[in-house]
C-alpha cells in the first residue's frame, strides 16, 4: 500500500506534464466537437423535440438528427479521423519528452529540455509507431481469429452468460493489444534512454526489457487500471443522476465537468502506469542515465 | 323415406353452403427423408382443378434456388451464397418423372431455374386430370429455408408445389429473385412422411403415426387451407406446450436455448391477444414455434409454423427477440391466412406486419424504450423503424415488386420500415373507431383470398371515404420525403390584449392533406388549427392575446411518416441545452477514443 502512496505522490508531482497531457487531448477533441454542436444547435435548439435528450440518452432525437441531417455527418465522421490521425502525430512529439521525463526519472520538469527531447525522439517515435501499425494490424485479425475460435466453447449459451463470455472474449483482444502497447511503451524507454542508437537496437533492447517482464506490467497496467474503471463507471452513474434529477443546464454543465474528470483521470491512469515502467526500465537498462562513475584513486602504489 | 331424403337434401345444401373446407384443392404428398443422403424424395399428385380450362400445368420447384450461388435468388445473400460455395452443399430439386393420368409425359416437360412447365403443342384440355411428380430433393447445408445443420433440417419448399392457376386458364409461376418469398395458393395437404424414428417433429399440425418399427416411422399429416407446408426436425428437440386462449403454442427447442422460452411465451402471447382483439381469430388450431440454425434471416414465417433463429450465443440485452417473435406471430394473420402476392406486392404482409408489431411492441412494452433501456440509453421499435426510413426515402414507392428493389437497404428500409409508417399514418387517418372496422373487414373479407392493393384501398375508401383513400394511394404509390414543417416564429405586440404571431407552415411530399398546428401561448393556452396545403409553404398569421411560446404542427403524429421530426416544432426562444449534451458526451467518446489510439 505504501509503495501505491508512494506512486501516487510522483504522480502528484507530475501534475503540470499529467495537465498538459490532458489540454492536448481535451483541446484537440473540443475542436472536432465543434462542428457538431453547430449542426446540432442548429436543429435542437428550436424544436421541443430536443428537450427529450436533457434527461435520458434518447435515441430518437439522435435518430431524427442523423435523418434531418445525414448529409453533415459523414464530414463530420472525417473530421473526427483526421483528428485522431493529428492527435496519434502529435503524441509522437510529447512522447520524446514524456519518455525522457519517466525514464530519467527527472521530475522536476525543465520544460525547455522537455521540448528540446520531444524534437530530439520525434523521428524515432513516429518509427516506431508506424511498425506498431503493422503490428497492430497483425494482432487484430490474429486475435479475433482466436477469439472466434474460442468463442465455438460458448456457441452453446443464451443471456446473461453469453454477455459475460463475449465480455471474456473482449477481454481477451484487450489483453492481447495491451500487451502490444506494453512493447511499444518498452521500445520507447529504451529510444528514451538510448537517443544514440539506431531502430534495430532500440528495438531489440525494447524486446530483451519486454519479454521477461509482460506478465509484471500487464499486471501493473491492469491494478492501474482499475481505479480509473472505478472513476468511469461513478462518473456515468453521477451524470446520470444530476441529468435525470435537475435535467436542466446545470445538470448538462455538471455532466460535463463529470466527463472531463474521467477523461483526465484517464490520462493519470496512463501516465501512473508509464512513471511505473520508467523506473523499472531506468533499474534495468539505463542507457543514457546511468548515474555517473566516480573513479576511485586507488593508484597503484 | 320421404324425411330421410329432405334430410339428406338439407345436409347437401349445408354441406355446399359451408363451402370453405370444399373449396381448396388437396395436394398429396408420399415422401422419405433419407438422412445420410440428405435429400427427401417421393411423389406428389395433383388433380388440376375443373375451371377455368387450362391446356397446360406448371410447378414450383423452389429448392432450385439452392442450386448455385449464382441464382438469382442468392444475388443479395452474400453470406449464404459463401456458405453454399465453401461447402459445396447446395440444394436442388431434380425430377426424375412426371406422370399425367398415369402416362408419362417426362419427355416434354421443360425445367428453367424453379419453374417447370407442361406445354404440349396440340391443345388438349387438362381440367380434372391427375398430375404425379416423382421428385428428388437434395438438401443444402445451412441455408434460410430449406436446410439441414447437424441433425436439424428445416423443410420449406422440399416438394413441387403447384404454380397459380389464373382465371385466364394461364400458370403465374413466381421467379424468385433475391428479395422474393415463396408464393402459391391454399390446398388442403395430405402429407405422408417417413423418417428415422428418433426424429422429433416440429409442424403445424399433429401428425398421425401410421407405423414405426423402431428404425423407421411413417407419418400423416392433414392440414390445411393452406398455401405451404413446412417442418422442423431434430432427435434434439424438447418441447413446450401452452394455451393462449384456445390456441395451443408448441415451442420446439433444443435444451441450450431454455433461457429464452419465457420470453417467447410472454411475446408470443402478446401478438396473438392484440391480434385476436383488433383483426380477428386465429385460423388454426394449434400455432407451433421451432428454434433453428437459420444463415441470412431473424425468422420465418409459415403457416401455422414460425422458424425463429436460435438466440444461441446471444446476449439479448435488447427486446430484439421479443420483436421478432411478435413480427413473425402476426404474419399467421398477415400472411398466411390473408395470403399476399410475396413476389409483386410484398408490401401486403411484410409492411402490414411492421406495423402492427410497432403496435403490440407500444402496447405491452410502453411506447419509450421499449427496445433497450440501459444505462440511460433508450431505443424504441419507431426509433429502428425511422432509422432505417429514413435511409429508404429516395429510393422509390412502397407499392412495388421485388425486382424493382435496388438492394437491402432499398428493400427492407421501404418494405419493413417505411412501409409499417406508412400504414401507421394512415390507420391514424381513420382514427380508433374506423381503423377496428377496416382491419376486421380487411381480414374477415380477404382470409384463406389473395387481395390486391386495389382491394385494400377499395376498402379503405368504403370504410372511411375518398378523400382517405386518395392519400392512402399517394402514400403507397409516392416517394421522396414526406414532411410538415413550421419555422420564423415571431411575436409582436398589436395593443394590449392582442398579439400578432406569425410563422411558416411548410409541406414536402405528395400528401396534401389537412394537418393540425397548434400554439402554445405563454400562458400555457394552446389553440388547434387545421392547414389544408395548397402550396409548398404558407405564412400563417394569428391574432391571440398572449404571444406564442412554441408552434407544434401535427402535435398528435398522426403522420408517422413525416421524415423529420425536429422541425415539426418550433420555440420563440433559442435553448442550446441539449445541442450542448450531445456535443458533451461525443466529446467525451472522442477523447476516450483518442485515449485509445493515442495512449493518452
Amino acid at each position: 500500500m505504501k509503495a501505491i502512496f508512494d506512486q501516487l505522490r510522483r504522480l502528484v508531482e507530475l501534475r503540470s506534464l499529467w495537465l498538459l497531457l490532458y489540454i492536448i487531448k481535451a483541446s484537440l477533441a473540443f475542436l472536432m466537437t465543434l462542428p457538431l454542436f453547430v449542426v446540432a444547435d442548429s436543429s435542437l435548439s428550436t424544436s421541443i423535440l430536443g428537450r427529450n435528450l436533457l434527461s435520458d440518452w434518447d435515441l430518437s432525437v439522435i435518430v431524427e438528427l442523423f435523418s434531418a441531417r445525414g448529409d453533415a455527418f459523414s464530414p463530420l465522421l472525417m473530421t473526427v479521423f483526421a483528428g485522431a490521425v493529428l492527435y496519434i502525430v502529435l503524441m509522437q512529439f510529447v512522447n520524446g519528452g514524456l519518455y525522457y521525463t519517466l525514464v530519467s526519472r527527472k521530475f522536476k520538469i525543465e520544460w525547455g529540455d522537455f521540448f528540446a527531447e520531444c524534437g530530439m525522439n520525434f523521428g524515432i517515435n513516429v518509427k516506431i509507431t508506424l511498425i506498431m501499425l503493422i503490428v497492430y494490424a497483425l494482432l487484430l485479425p490474429a486475435g479475433m481469429f482466436f477469439v472466434n475460435f474460442i468463442g465455438i466453447a460458448g456457441g452453446h449459451i443464451v443471456g446473461t452468460p453469453a454477455l459475460l463470455f463475449m465480455l471474456f472474449k473482449v477481454g481477451i483482444m484487450l489483453v492481447i493489444l495491451t500487451s502490444a502497447s506494453i512493447f511499444s511503451d518498452s521500445a520507447r524507454a529504451a529510444a528514451a534512454a538510448n537517443p544514440d542508437k539506431g531502430l534495430r537496437e532500440i528495438l531489440r533492447i525494447g524486446s530483451e526489457y519486454f519479454k521477461p517482464r509482460l506478465i509484471k506490467l500487464l499486471a501493473i497496467f491492469i491494478i492501474t487500471y482499475l481505479p480509473f474503471v472505478v472513476i468511469w463507471l461513478l462518473v456515468e452513474w453521477l451524470a446520470l443522476v444530476v441529468t435525470g434529477g435537475s435535467g436542466g443546464m446545470i445538470g448538462v454543465i455538471i455532466e460535463f465537468i463529470l466527463f472531463q474528470v474521467a477523461a483526465l483521470s484517464r490520462t493519470g491512469q496512463k501516465l501512473w502506469y508509464l512513471a511505473v515502467l520508467g523506473r523499472d526500465f531506468h533499474a534495468v537498462y539505463p542507457g543514457r542515465f546511468i548515474p555517473e562513475q566516480v573513479e576511485l584513486e586507488l593508484g597503484d602504489k | 323415406m320421404m324425411s330421410s331424403k329432405i334430410i339428406s337434401i338439407i345436409l347437401t345444401i349445408l354441406i355446399v353452403a359451408a363451402g370453405g373446407a370444399s373449396a381448396f384443392d388437396t395436394l398429396y404428398v408420399d415422401a422419405e427423408l433419407d438422412t445420410l443422403r440428405k435429400d427427401i424424395s417421393g411423389t406428389v399428385i395433383y388433380t388440376l382443378p375443373e375451371t377455368p380450362i387450362t391446356y397446360s400445368f406448371e410447378f414450383q420447384l423452389f429448392a432450385n434456388v439452392y442450386a448455385s450461388e449464382n441464382s438469382p435468388y442468392l444475388r443479395n445473400k452474400s453470406k449464404l451464397a459463401g456458405m453454399l460455395k465453401n461447402s459445396g452443399k447446395r440444394g436442388e430439386m431434380k425430377i426424375d418423372s412426371v406422370l399425367l393420368d398415369g402416362r408419362n409425359v417426362s419427355s416434354i416437360i421443360q425445367i428453367d431455374y424453379t419453374r417447370l412447365m407442361f406445354r404440349p403443342e396440340e391443345e388438349s384440355r387438362l381440367n380434372g386430370r391427375e398430375v404425379k411428380i416423382f421428385f428428388r430433393t437434395r438438401i443444402p447445408e445451412m441455408a434460410d429455408r430449406l436446410f439441414y445443420y447437424g441433425d436439424a433440417y428445416f423443410l420449406d419448399g422440399w416438394f413441387p408445389y403447384p404454380a397459380i392457376l389464373l382465371d385466364d386458364g394461364t400458370w403465374y409461376n413466381p421467379y424468385y429473385d433475391t428479395f422474393a418469398e415463396p408464393t402459391g395458393g391454399y390446398f388442403h395437404f395430405d402429407i405422408k412422411l417417413h423418417l428415422p424414428d428418433n426424429m422429433v417433429i416440429a409442424a403445424p399440425v399433429t401428425p398421425e403415426i401410421i407405423a414405426s418399427d423402431g428404425t423407421l416411422k411413417a407419418c400423416r399429416f392433414a392440414f390445411g387451407p393452406a398455401h405451404d407446408f413446412v417442418l422442423g426436425l431434430s432427435p434434439d428437440y424438447m418441447v413446450d406446450s401452452s394455451l393462449t386462449g384456445d390456441i395451443e403454442t408448441k415451442i420446439y427447442y433444443r435444451s441450450f436455448e431454455q433461457p429464452v422460452l419465457d420470453r417467447i411465451k410472454t411475446a408470443a402471447h402478446h401478438a396473438i391477444e392484440y391480434m385476436t382483439e383488433h383483426v380477428g381469430e386465429y385460423i388454426y388450431d394449434d400455432l407451433t414455434y421451432v428454434l433453428i440454425d437459420m444463415v441470412e434471416a431473424g425468422g420465418v414465417e409459415l403457416p401455422g409454423l414460425i422458424g425463429l433463429g436460435s438466440p444461441r450465443g446471444g446476449a439479448l440485452v435488447s427486446r430484439y427477440y421479443e420483436s421478432l417473435v411478435i413480427h413473425e406471430t402476426i404474419h399467421q394473420w398477415f400472411y398466411a391466412a390473408v395470403n399476399t402476392d410475396q413476389i409483386k406486392t410484398p408490401w401486403m404482409d411484410e409492411s402490414v406486419t411492421s406495423f402492427f408489431t410497432l403496435k403490440v411492441m407500444e402496447k405491452y412494452y410502453g411506447v419509450e424504450a421499449n427496445s433497450l433501456d440501459f444505462a440511460g440509453f433508450k431505443l424504441s421499435e419507431r426509433d429502428q423503424l425511422r432509422a432505417m426510413s429514413s435511409m429508404s426515402r429516395d429510393y422509390g414507392p412502397l407499392n412495388r415488386p421485388t425486382d424493382a428493389f435496388a438492394d437491402g437497404h432499398d428493400f427492407f428500409g421501404t418494405i419493413y420500415s417505411r412501409g409499417a409508417l406508412i400504414l401507421e399514418t394512415f390507420d391514424n387517418l381513420l382514427t380508433d373507431t374506423l381503423s377496428s372496422s377496416f382491419w376486421s373487414e380487411y381480414y374477415r373479407r380477404y382470409k384463406f383470398d389473395t387481395p390486391s392493393p386495389e382491394d385494400f384501398t377499395t376498402l379503405a375508401g368504403e370504410t372511411a371515404g375518398a378523400e382517405i383513400k386518395t392519400a392512402l394511394e399517394k402514400l403507397i404509390d409516392g416517394a421522396g420525403d414526406i414532411d410538415y414543417s413550421v419555422t420564423n416564429l415571431t411575436n409582436e405586440q398589436i395593443d394590449s390584449v392582442t398579439f400578432e404571431i406569425k410563422f411558416t407552415l411548410g409541406c414536402k411530399g405528395d400528401i396534401d392533406y389537412p394537418v393540425k398546428y397548434s400554439p402554445v401561448l405563454y400562458n400555457n393556452d394552446t389553440v388547434d388549427y387545421f392547414w389544408a396545403p395548397e402550396y409548398n409553404s404558407e405564412n400563417i398569421t394569428l391574432r391571440l392575446a398572449a404571444p406564442a411560446n412554441e408552434i407544434i404542427v401535427d402535435p398528435d403524429h398522426i403522420f408517422a411518416v413525416d421524415d423529420n421530426l425536429l422541425n415539426n416544432s418550433v420555440t420563440y426562444g433559442a435553448d442550446s441545452r441539449a445541442g450542448f449534451r450531445l456535443s458533451s458526451g461525443v466529446m467525451f467518446l472522442i477523447e476516450s477514443l483518442f485515449s485509445f489510439v493515442g495512449g493518452m
